[in-house]
């Protein structure tokens, strides 16, 4: 085998990382950001459903 | 404007976004075959040739990224919509990383054939300015957390930076250069071996679906992060009791 290839494989291997690693942080992020807007309007659906429960001030 | 925002807004649907997440992975399996098993090894660089095969089409990608950038900062600045700033540091994300990735190849295959890992060479070093002017875009953006300033401002930087990409292009010719010259667009046609210019146009095809799926995905983040803010920063039924009060 030519003494070159291991430069080859780094190159696909890093690519793949690269590509790969950003794909799975971006669907990371995406979760934490739809999870963290899910949780803040289900908060504020708590506050109205107690708010209605007491009737107006 | 108009029309290529709602085409952009079809694709980025869920369904759309995983029809091009298996589009991309076919793409790449095709491209791989076609560079490591399909297209000879180079007559005089032997094996190392093949990291053209993805150093190429990263750079080109990243060029493309950067055009988008300065097409998207160009509508925001004349309509003022936010979906054009969103799709702009979209784009500018994955160009940085197409450009990162375009340097560390080149960088690898500069090894074994330059005998170095980096020189100050021109087209390396406009390259390498081109990175960070980019990564001062992404920057910038977290300067401020007025959207209308930061869009702004990111807008100007995604214009006058695009200036750079010419530069990068042309570097060979203009100066001397270690780089080798342009290989597939030159006066004559490609002077390149039939099997290797398909296995790098099948290269540049996969990594632009690549960039279309990473789009559509950091454009639902950029939505989904936009959402998570405005819930944060609309006012709870309780203070709107205490104002009204």
């Amino acid at each position: 085998m030519e003494a070159n290839v291991g430069y080859v494989v780094a190159g696909y291997v890093l690519t793949a990382l690269a590509l790969g690693g950003y794909t799975l942080r971006l669907h990371a992020r995406a979760r934490a950001a739809r999870l963290r807007a899910e949780s803040i309007a289900a908060r504020r659906r708590g506050e109205v459903e107690t708010s209605a429960r007491r009737g107006p001030a | 404007m108009d029309v290529a925002a709602r085409g952009i807004g079809k694709a980025t649907t869920r369904s759309g976004e995983r029809l091009l997440g298996a589009a991309a992975l076919a793409s790449l399996a095709v491209s791989a075959v076609l560079s490591l098993v399909v297209a000879p090894p180079d007559a005089v660089q032997g094996e190392v040739q093949r990291l053209m095969y993805i150093h190429v089409p990263a750079a080109w990608l990243a060029y493309l990224a950067f055009a988008v950038v300065f097409i998207a900062s160009i509508a925001y600045l004349r309509t003022s919509r936010i979906r054009w700033d969103r799709l702009a540091a979209a784009s500018a994300e994955i160009g940085v990383l197409f450009t990162a990735l375009a340097i560390a190849l080149g960088s690898l295959w500069g090894k074994p054939v330059w005998g170095t890992w980096w020189t100050w060479d021109p087209r390396l070093t406009t390259t390498a300015m081109l990175l960070l002017i980019y990564l001062g875009y992404l920057a910038v953006r977290r300067i401020t957390d007025n959207p209308t300033r930061r869009a702004r401002w990111a807008a100007v930087i995604g214009i006058v930076g695009f200036i750079d990409v010419p530069i990068v292009h042309l570097s060979v010719v203009w100066w001397r250069s270690l780089h080798q010259g342009s290989t597939v667009f030159r006066l004559g046609g490609p002077e390149i071996h039939g099997a290797m210019l398909v296995a790098l146009l099948a290269g540049v095809a996969a990594f632009t679906v690549v960039y279309a799926y990473l789009m559509t995905l950091r454009l639902r983040v950029g939505r989904l992060e936009e959402r998570a803010v405005r819930e944060a920063l609309s006012p709870t039924v309780a203070q709107v009791a205490e104002e009204d009060a």
